[in-house]
């Protein structure tokens, strides 16, 4: 059969029947029972086709002619016999198969019509079904041509393309077949399926959301709160009752009910001692992530089209977006839930977050919102997961190719199936791949919905057997005990789920809910005293009935399933599969180093990635907007990458660590060469603060963090040097600095020592420079020391005398910009590198102009700099020159302000007609302080002359 | 991480040698490994064709974070060239990633000579040329191939 569809899937021409059967010969048949099919393939075919061109007659002829056409091989009629041998068995067996040659059967069910017209003998159900399917397979995209259906009969998918089909012509589902090994599976499958008249799918929409929905349990976890487990108003008044007892006792609600039950502690644990638990749980689920970096910690598969979020961890698109779904509704449902509600205060903070916070589920990173259906798979991971584990991808497909598929058929109102065709059609897909534990959920769910058909159990059960670490396979135990009432295995089932996975809150209330239910049941047993015991025999006989198959079932099964388990612990990578070249930095063209993963799924170093975020905040690969992500702040390594890099790829991990250690050595560099910031006027002891958004100077910024020298040189420019900085500057060390969300800095610095610049060069962008460093000179002679300190103490007093006078508004702002409470007291020992430092603030907070200050920067003499001072001093306290103090104080108070603006506002000047880019490094939200400056210009002007 | 420039540029460089693109050559300067001395030869139904086209390609100190200068040093009538060789092209200028390379730009050029785009101009005259008299303008333009991109070589 499948041997023939494949041609009109891949061949979309509406004319391609023949070329179909042609090939068909061509090609070998699996069984004949198979090949049986073939002229109803056709007939089915025609008749889809016959739904567009409405008129009954024109269809007949068509197809016959068709028909015809294609009878030219001789295997047709091969086929034809195949067929009637088949016909013949199901025509015996179903006597009373609908027989569709009457009109309103051509009406209702289009894809028979044409069937009973080709073949004058009655149909019965086997025979539809088969149809179906095989509409559903051959349907060519003429269907897709076909743009709005004439009527509201559902239209039949086109494989490859996404199609309109309908429940009632409105729903509008994809299916989309991307695994070849699906067509082949169905076809097998199809020789299988069976019609059962008297069988009837009661939930099939139940059944489809749950198909669309269940990846992983955190979907299905909605199912049973509030479908089962919703207590009764009876027992709810109860428990209530019940819980304010033991409340009053401050105790643990559930905790009297359980003093029998060695399961004691362990619920304690639950419930109680949650931040240990968390612990606990980050270290096992880190441990698990070393060895299994491959797998999606929610399905505990092998990612499938992976997503990475912002810490780090990935998952199947899928199942975070299912995961995040579930989030949402089973907060919502929590927040509705007026009996939580008013309990909230007595939650502990563990589900509290859960309720309220969006934490990773692998590593408990706090996410600032729930967007995360806005992330685009991985691409990198993606090409590396396909080429690892081919295999793995291949079975994960398949497996979203057979949900769909059975999403498909709900849709389509297709449910004349016994879901043990279904169930029939995922056996053959778990033989195929026995280590995919997800088609087992799946079987368990298709037989939990035929009525909680005891098989399902089994289905669970080996699934847990073949991963142990999978709580999901014991949550789905859980769901079947609930079903058929034995709370305790649901008891024991939600406890080893839970231990699996501690961070599962909700399912404690749920475990919560079912331990009341014991408890309650059980107070009634001893009431009753039989209901206890009636219970038991009833559990006992079904666990074991459900063992005894499961024994049966899986005796084949074991061995393998053992070996996968002791297999997949660890990973297996075939590093030749992928070159080292191809987990290369698309910016730096180097093996890529400390990863990480923008939202639009690209991966680069980090170090890169935050280079060029500097220049424009959009990836460099796609140019998606990633203002949010730098507004964040908080990329983490792309733990996948790291591992896969650091665990197989050893010699070019080692070569490429070696390289970053040698880069931040380079940029430590010899202790004389430090990177510039052309900028403004920094002193020793002068607090400066910085307002970083230059692209360079935020990299120089970085760079100066990163390699933990926190240290970085700084000139004001000028034009008289070649390298257009001063020649003299000062260092200037990093005390705090906070990025702003679009990636400028503010820095809070502090000036230390001076240098001066012997060579100058530029490295990516801005410029280093070696220096050497400004020391004062050390005085030998007694006498010179002798008249030095007395020149300082009198300069200091003067500069006391002067800042005196000073109202206290100034003085006031200069101790908040100084962070002092008083004009410092001389330092003991004034004979250091840099003199003392009240006079480099004094310095600071005179009334001259930065270009002046600067000429203080250069002297090696701290006499020298005291005269200079004293001077100005002079100038200032003298009475009869200079009588009122208000301008003095306005433009002091300018320089109070903001040290660091006044310096670059000079600069600007003087850069204004050369190069404005440069001098751009600071600016300043204090506006007011240009209408001063214009003075200070003046006054000092004049003091410059004076002195 | 003044390592990180010379490795791309490096292996870039490599890379051109080793695979270059047909119809255009990128040799990097014997002194100076971020300059190139670029050929791009006319692309075939363009008014270029048949000549080939000297281009300087320089590596500013911030490469790859700011992109490449590329000038034009054959005369070229084409209305996004204008007459110093400059060439208006939006990855060249806010357009740029740092993830775009050296073998980009250059056939984003030679794309360029094929696709002229008299809407976005750099050179008024010609666009204008361009707009009012396309033939004329591919007729000027094949003269100006003939006399400076032919013979110069």
């Amino acid at each position: 059969m499948e041997r023939k569809d494949q041609p009109n899937r891949q061949n979309i021409d509406t004319n391609s029947l023949t070329v179909s059967n042609v090939e068909s010969s061509s090609r070998p048949c699996s069984s004949s029972s198979n090949r049986g099919y073939g002229p109803y393939r056709e007939v089915d075919t025609e008749s889809i086709m016959s739904k567009k061109t409405t008129t009954t007659a024109d269809n007949q002829d068509s197809d016959i002619e068709n028909y015809d056409a294609d009878e030219n091989a001789d295997d047709l009629i091969s086929d034809f016999e195949d067929f009637e041998d088949i016909y013949t068995q199901n025509s015996d067996e179903s006597s009373n198969g609908s027989v569709s040659d009457d009109d309103s059967a051509n009406a209702m069910n289009p894809q028979v019509t044409l069937i009973a017209d080709s073949e004058p003998t009655n149909q019965n159900s086997y025979t539809r079904l088969s149809q179906s399917f095989r509409s559903y397979l051959n349907a060519s995209n003429s269907y897709q041509v076909q743009s709005t259906p004439e009527s509201n009969e559902p239209l039949l998918p086109t494989f490859g393309t996404e199609i309109s089909l309908t429940e009632n012509s409105k729903a509008k589902p994809k299916f989309e077949a991307k695994c070849p090994l699906f067509y082949k599976l169905l076809d097998e499958a199809n020789a299988f399926f069976s019609w059962d008249e008297s069988y009837d799918l009661k939930s099939t929409s139940k059944l489809r959301n749950l198909f669309m929905n269940f990846e992983n349990y955190y979907a299905t976890l909605l199912i049973p709160i509030s479908d089962n487990f919703k207590l009764d108003s009876e027992i709810k008044t109860k428990f209530c009752c019940k819980r304010m007892r033991h409340s009053s006792n401050g105790e643990i609600r559930h905790e009297s009910a359980f003093d029998e039950e060695e399961d004691q502690d362990l619920i304690r644990s639950f419930f109680s001692a949650d931040s240990s638990t968390d612990n606990e749980s980050n270290l096992s689920q880190s441990s698990m992530a070393r060895d299994e970096f491959h797998l999606c910690s929610l399905c505990c598969h092998c990612l499938y089209e992976p997503v990475t979020l912002i810490c780090g961890c990935s998952f199947c698109k899928n199942c975070l977006n299912e995961y995040n779904v579930a989030l949402e509704k089973t907060k919502a449902e929590l927040n509705a839930d007026s009996e939580l509600q008013s309990n909230k205060r007595k939650l502990d903070n563990g589900l509290k977050d859960s309720i309220e916070l969006y934490k990773c589920y692998n590593c408990s990173f706090v996410h600032e919102n729930n967007s995360t259906q806005f992330l685009r798979p991985n691409v990198l991971l993606s090409k590396l997961v396909d080429k690892f584990w081919s295999k793995n991808v291949e079975s994960r497909k398949l497996r979203n190719d057979l949900r769909n598929y059975v999403c498909f058929i709900i849709d389509n109102d297709l449910d004349n199936f016994k879901l043990s065709a279904l169930e029939r059609l995922f056996l053959k897909a778990y033989e195929l791949d026995p280590s995919n534990h997800l088609l087992l959920a799946d079987l368990f769910l298709l037989n939990y919905f035929d009525n909680c058909n005891p098989n399902c159990l089994k289905y669970a059960q080996i699934a847990s057997e073949l991963k142990p670490n999978w709580p999901f396979a014991f949550f789905l135990k859980s769901i079947y005990y609930l079903s058929v009432g034995n709370l305790n295995a649901v008891k024991e089932n939600l406890i080893t789920c839970l231990k699996l996975d501690p961070k599962l809150k909700i399912l404690k209330i749920k475990l919560q809910q079912v331990l009341f239910k014991i408890d309650m049941s059980k107070a009634e047993s001893n009431d009753s005293g039989i209901a206890h015991s009636q219970s038991h025999p009833n559990d006992d006989f079904s666990f074991s009935f459900v063992l005894s198959k499961f024994e049966q079932k899986s005796s084949d099964n074991n061995q393998q399933s053992v070996l996968n388990y002791d297999t997949s612990k660890y990973v297996v990578v075939n590093s030749h599969l992928v070159k080292p070249g191809e987990l290369e930095c698309s910016l730096c063209y180097r093996l890529l180093y400390k990863p990480v993963t923008t939202p639009c799924g690209h991966s680069f170093c980090c170090s890169c990635l935050e280079r060029s975020l500097d220049h424009q905040d959009s990836c460099p690969l796609c140019k998606y907007s990633l203002a949010d992500y730098l507004a964040e702040r908080r990329s983490n390594v792309t733990q996948f990458l790291d591992k896969l890099i650091q665990n197989f790829y050893i010699s070019e991990y080692e070569e490429r660590t070696k390289q970053y250690y040698e880069d931040i050595k380079e940029l430590i560099g010899d202790e004389n060469e430090i990177p510039i910031f052309v900028c403004t006027l920094a002193m020793p002891n002068i607090p400066c603060p910085l307002h970083i958004f230059e692209p360079r100077y935020r990299l120089m910024l970085r760079r100066a963090i990163e390699t933990g020298s926190n240290q970085f040189g700084m000139c004001m420019f000028t034009e008289k040097t070649p390298y257009q900085y001063t020649e003299y500057g000062c260092m200037l060390e990093i005390k705090s600095s906070q990025f702003t969300s679009d990636g400028r800095a503010v820095v809070s610095s502090y000036g230390g020592r001076r240098f001066k610049v012997l060579k100058s060069s530029t490295k990516d962008g801005y410029s280093v420079a070696k220096v050497e460093w400004v020391k004062d000179i050390k005085l030998t002679s007694e006498t010179e020391m002798t008249e030095l300190n007395h020149i300082h103490d009198d300069v200091y007093r003067m500069a006391r005398a002067w800042f005196n006078l000073l109202p206290q508004i100034q003085k006031n702002r200069i101790f908040d910009m100084f962070n002092i409470s008083a004009l410092p007291e001389p330092e003991a020992d004034i004979y250091t590198d840099n003199g003392p430092a009240w006079h480099w603030i004094l310095l600071n907070i005179l009334p001259i102009d930065s270009n002046f200050q600067y000429k203080f920067l250069t002297k090696t003499s701290l006499k020298e700099r005291l005269l200079m001072i004293k001077k100005i001093l002079w100038f200032l306290l003298a009475p009869s020159r200079h009588p009122k103090p208000n301008p003095m104080n306005s433009s002091s108070n300018s320089l109070t302000q903001n040290p660091s603006h006044s310096g670059s506002e000079n600069a600007n000047d003087l850069a204004a007609n050369s190069d404005s880019n440069s001098n751009y490094g600071t600016e300043n939200s204090e506006s007011s302080t240009n209408s001063v400056s214009g003075f200070q210009n003046g006054n000092n002007n004049r003091i410059t002359q004076n002195i | 991480m003044s390592n990180l420039l010379p490795t791309r540029i490096l292996k870039e460089t490599q890379r051109l040698m080793q695979e270059p693109v047909p119809g255009i050559s990128a040799i990097p300067d014997e002194s100076n490994a971020k300059y190139f001395h670029v050929i791009i030869l006319g692309p075939s139904e363009s008014p270029y064709e048949g000549g080939s086209f000297k281009l300087e390609l320089y590596l500013p100190d911030e490469y790859p974070m700011a992109p490449p200068k590329v000038r034009f040093m054959t005369k070229i009538y084409h209305p996004n060239i204008d007459k110093l060789g400059r060439i208006c092209l939006d990855i060249l200028k806010d357009k740029w990633s740092p993830a775009l390379q050296i073998r980009t730009v250059l056939l984003s050029i030679q794309a360029l000579l094929s696709a002229p785009n008299p809407d976005d101009p750099l050179d008024n005259q010609v666009a204008n040329q361009w707009k009012i008299n396309e033939s004329e303008a591919i007729k000027t333009a094949k003269e100006w191939t003939k006399k400076y991109a032919v013979d110069s070589n």
